[in-house]
């Protein structure tokens, strides 16, 4: 046929959007300087304050960049939070293994969610740290403790995002029309309901993960082991330089996995054309 | 629309049964044509302790090729229908036979056309119609040729490997209908498939729609609150009540295609459309002194 | 009344039976895992109520649950002003937001729980430190809540303000603080669970003080069964203060929106 009508090549690429207001604009050089000057006055305040309180409460930024970054590689403070990051994946891999399934379930399936919402919202209303004493005792100092606190702490975001995923598409039209096209459950599993709540999935994955980042470090703390017992050491001890070094480490991984993961999600986002919401401040 | 319109059409005046069509339609003996037919159709959706009738006794018979519009107020329950007869809502009560067997669930002699596209964002053109005849059992040849071919026929053959939300409302609309099309159903069933358009894109396909169904030996059923779009469309129109909803009337349409902006500039076609709005209104006001008696002491 | 009907609807659909059933289903599993006695720290749910009923007797737990209550409160009531004043700017002005935001980001994605030796040592271990534990947990959900509920706000209704001639101020005090209310108030419900966590925690790791205190003792004098009843105890204490938010937060959308 046909009608190559012009109205329809034109008003491509300009299907109408949401109504709010558009933000998002590229961050203007202004922007970078006001970002750069803010991160500067906090060091700025941060030395101000080193030099009036002292180096045994507060190092300077050099000491901390001096006496506190190399030891990380020489006295092996690294390494040891790779250990600590390597048990977090474990435990947070086992987190996503029953909270993917079981969200989907829950998503799919009202009896399901019926039956799985008190536990879900038990784990993430209870406080959880309140388990630590009763949990060493079962699991003892080690380990199989970080899994259990990493689990118990990170497992609540994946499975209830994916769950509003799962249901959204189940309860979307997408749904209805794989099932007037009489497409398999197989297939509809593959490439609708899967595919569908990707965005929420990935959403729940990047809380859980921050999430995991706590637990563990909780785990560690209250037992005195690896990371945990690091930073507890030397804050006791006194190596202040050598404490915000490690801090800042993890923090610079759990910023950059976050923020890696919150890149991923928006990419999925507008490959799909949808609003990209979220995380503000940033250009996109 | 032009201004000075002249009159080359036939001036048939419009054939009203009223009430449900059983009566009239029962006479026909050709029932061998007969494509879609509803049987005292009725539907109720229970939500907690309210419950809503959604259709009573819904009776219509759509013949082989012939193109039907369903003309009602929103929430009469029109989508309703067409979910019943392609199989995604099951009726309470009545019977839907296409092609002479019961409809028990989708199948692929029927298709659907949604208003909302329903493309997978996540899948090109090309992929989305594929997708469409996943279910098919076609060998994959067969399937990528007439997926070629539905994409030249909506015009979109150059954008297959576009994703949707690249694409503007009508054309993602297009590959909506060749998704449709490309598994090739005796019955095209269409939920309002122009309304999330604007009115210019409206009429462009609203063109090709008639001109598909001037190709070919199908049958359709439009659902539509738009009574010109009905006129320009349908053989014949079934006007809706609501509350419960039931097909108040039928209205042959007497017009020739090509209907066009002279056609909807006669007389004839006004006073056809508002014949139809005539009996529309009468249908709302009846059921707002519904809603009024109800609403009294609960 | 709508909370009743809600109630009503769901009990003749079936939801809250297995909602109920699985809740049940949790407490049985306990009960026989804990006569199993394999494991220390989970006695049998009977026994763990029994001991619960007494602890509760014998009034021991009124002063340590106000205590801990009393830090989690706090907390969440200084997070809650901060957090939505600093939402509501970061939502209004684009610049802030694009300024700050990123670093926002980056705190709360930092592990709050690597700070608590210094933050003993630099609030010394008493409320103080506890407060501040609090705050670190809560602030950020209710921030992040309050500036995307005020950045929800359509376009349209600042211009419909300046059609008819409404101030700027009048503006957000008028359209965007209902509007944003209902997200700032989603971001209070999720942080009061972050309180309690954030009180227990300090109470354990920080100050041992109040329920922690509690806790700490009967781990150390090996009563495990009271140790299951004070952290079932807790976790019901949690359960209360969510519920306690969210019919707040109820209350204030009913007014807001009557219709709804």
């Amino acid at each position: 046929m046909t009608t190559s009508d012009a109205s329809q090549v034109t008003s491509r690429r300009v299907a109408p959007r949401s109504s709010t207001r558009s933000r998002g604009r590229d961050p203007s050089t202004m922007v970078w300087a006001l970002r750069i000057a803010v991160i500067l006055l906090v060091l700025a305040a941060w030395q101000a304050t080193a030099a009036s309180v002292g180096a045994d409460l507060l190092p300077t930024v050099q000491s901390v960049v001096v006496d506190g970054i190399p030891p990380l590689v020489t006295e092996g403070y690294a390494v040891e939070f790779g250990h600590t990051l390597g048990r977090m994946m474990i435990g947070f891999v086992i987190a996503c293994t029953i909270a993917l399934p079981a969200g989907a379930l829950m998503g799919a399936s009202k009896v399901w969610n019926d039956v799985l919402t008190p536990y879900a919202y038990g784990i993430y209303m209870a406080p959880r740290p309140a388990l630590l004493p009763l949990l060493i005792l079962t699991f003892g100092v080690g380990a199989t403790f970080g899994f259990v606190m990493v689990l118990l702490f990170a497992v609540f975001f994946p499975l209830i995002n994916t769950a509003k995923g799962a249901s959204e598409v189940v309860n979307g039209p997408l749904y209805e029309m794989a099932r007037s096209l009489q497409i398999s459950r197989i297939r509809v599993l593959l490439f609708v309901l899967i595919p569908g709540s990707l965005p929420y999935v990935l959403a729940g994955i990047r809380l859980g993960l921050g999430m995991a980042f706590n637990g563990i470090l909780l785990a560690e703390l209250w037992t005195a082991y690896s990371t945990g017992g690091l930073l507890e050491a030397m804050v006791s001890y006194g190596q202040l330089p050598e404490y915000f070094a490690l801090a800042g480490l993890i923090g610079l991984t759990a910023v950059a996995s976050y923020s890696l993961l919150g890149v991923f999600e928006r990419r999925v986002r507008r490959h799909r054309g949808m609003a990209v919401t979220g995380s503000f401040g940033e250009a996109s | 629309m032009t201004a000075g319109g002249q009159t080359g059409q036939s001036t048939v005046q419009p054939v009203v049964h009223g009430g449900s069509a059983a009566g009239g339609e029962a006479q026909r003996e050709d029932k061998a044509l007969d494509c879609v037919e509803l049987r005292g159709v009725g539907k109720t959706f229970t939500h907690g302790r309210e419950s809503r009738q959604i259709l009573a006794d819904v009776n219509f018979t759509v013949r082989q090729g012939e193109f039907c519009a369903i003309v009602g107020a929103s929430g009469c329950g029109k989508s309703s229908i067409l979910r019943v007869i392609d199989g995604l809502l099951e009726p309470d009560t009545g019977s839907v036979r296409v092609n002479g067997r019961d409809v028990s669930g989708p199948s692929a002699d029927i298709g659907m056309v949604f208003q909302q596209f329903n493309l997978l964002p996540w899948k090109t053109v090309q992929e989305n119609i594929m997708f469409g005849l996943d279910s098919l059992k076609l060998p994959k040849a067969v399937k990528r040729e007439r997926c070629q071919h539905w994409m030249s026929v909506v015009g979109l053959a150059e954008w297959s490997g576009h994703y949707p939300h690249q694409l503007s409302g009508g054309m993602q609309q297009r590959v909506s209908l060749a998704r449709t099309m490309a598994r090739e159903p005796s019955v095209v069933l269409m939920d309002e498939p122009f309304g999330a358009l604007d009115a210019l894109t409206r009429r462009f396909l609203q063109q090709e729609v008639v001109r598909l169904w001037q190709e070919g030996e199908r049958t359709g059923i439009l659902v539509t609150h738009d009574i010109e779009e009905g006129l320009l469309l349908a053989d014949r129109i079934f006007v809706m009540s609501a509350n419960p909803g039931r097909i108040a009337a039928t209205v042959e349409v007497p017009f020739e295609h090509p209907r066009d902006e002279a056609l909807q500039a006669t007389a004839e076609f006004a006073e056809m459309k508002e014949h139809i709005w005539h009996l529309l209104t009468a249908e709302i006001s009846k059921a707002s002194s519904y809603v009024r008696s109800r609403s009294g002491p609960a | 009344m709508s909370a009743m009907g809600s109630v009503a609807t769901r009990l003749a659909s079936g939801r809250l039976w297995r909602i109920a059933a699985a809740i049940v289903v949790f407490f049985i599993a306990w009960e026989l895992y804990g006569r199993t006695g394999r494991a220390l720290a989970v006695p049998p749910f009977t026994e763990v109520a029994s001991e619960l009923r007494a602890v509760l007797a014998s009034g021991e737990l009124v002063g340590p649950t106000l205590g801990t209550a009393a830090v989690a409160l706090l907390g969440f009531l200084i997070a809650g002003v901060l957090g939505s004043v600093l939402g509501l700017l970061i939502g209004l002005s684009s610049t802030f937001r694009q300024v700050v935001g990123p670093w926002v980001n980056a705190a709360y994605a930092t592990p709050m729980t690597m700070f608590i030796p210094i933050i003993g040592m630099y609030f010394g271990l008493g409320m103080g430190s506890q407060v501040f534990l609090v705050v670190t947990f809560c602030i950020f959900s209710v921030l992040m809540n309050t500036a995307e509920g005020v950045q929800a706000v359509p376009t349209q209704y600042f211009e419909l303000a300046r059609t008819i001639g409404i101030s700027k101020p009048a503006a957000v005090l008028r359209i965007v603080i209902p509007f944003a209310l209902p997200y700032a108030f989603v971001g209070l419900r999720i942080s009061v669970a972050s309180a309690f966590a954030g009180a227990i925690t300090a109470e354990l790791l920080l100050a041992t003080d109040d329920l922690g205190l509690m806790m700490m003792t009967a781990s150390g004098n090996f009563q495990f069964v009271k140790l299951a009843a004070l952290t079932f105890y807790v976790a019901l204490l949690g359960f209360v203060a969510v519920g306690l938010v969210y019919a707040l937060e109820r209350w204030v959308a009913g007014r807001l929106r009557p219709s709804s």
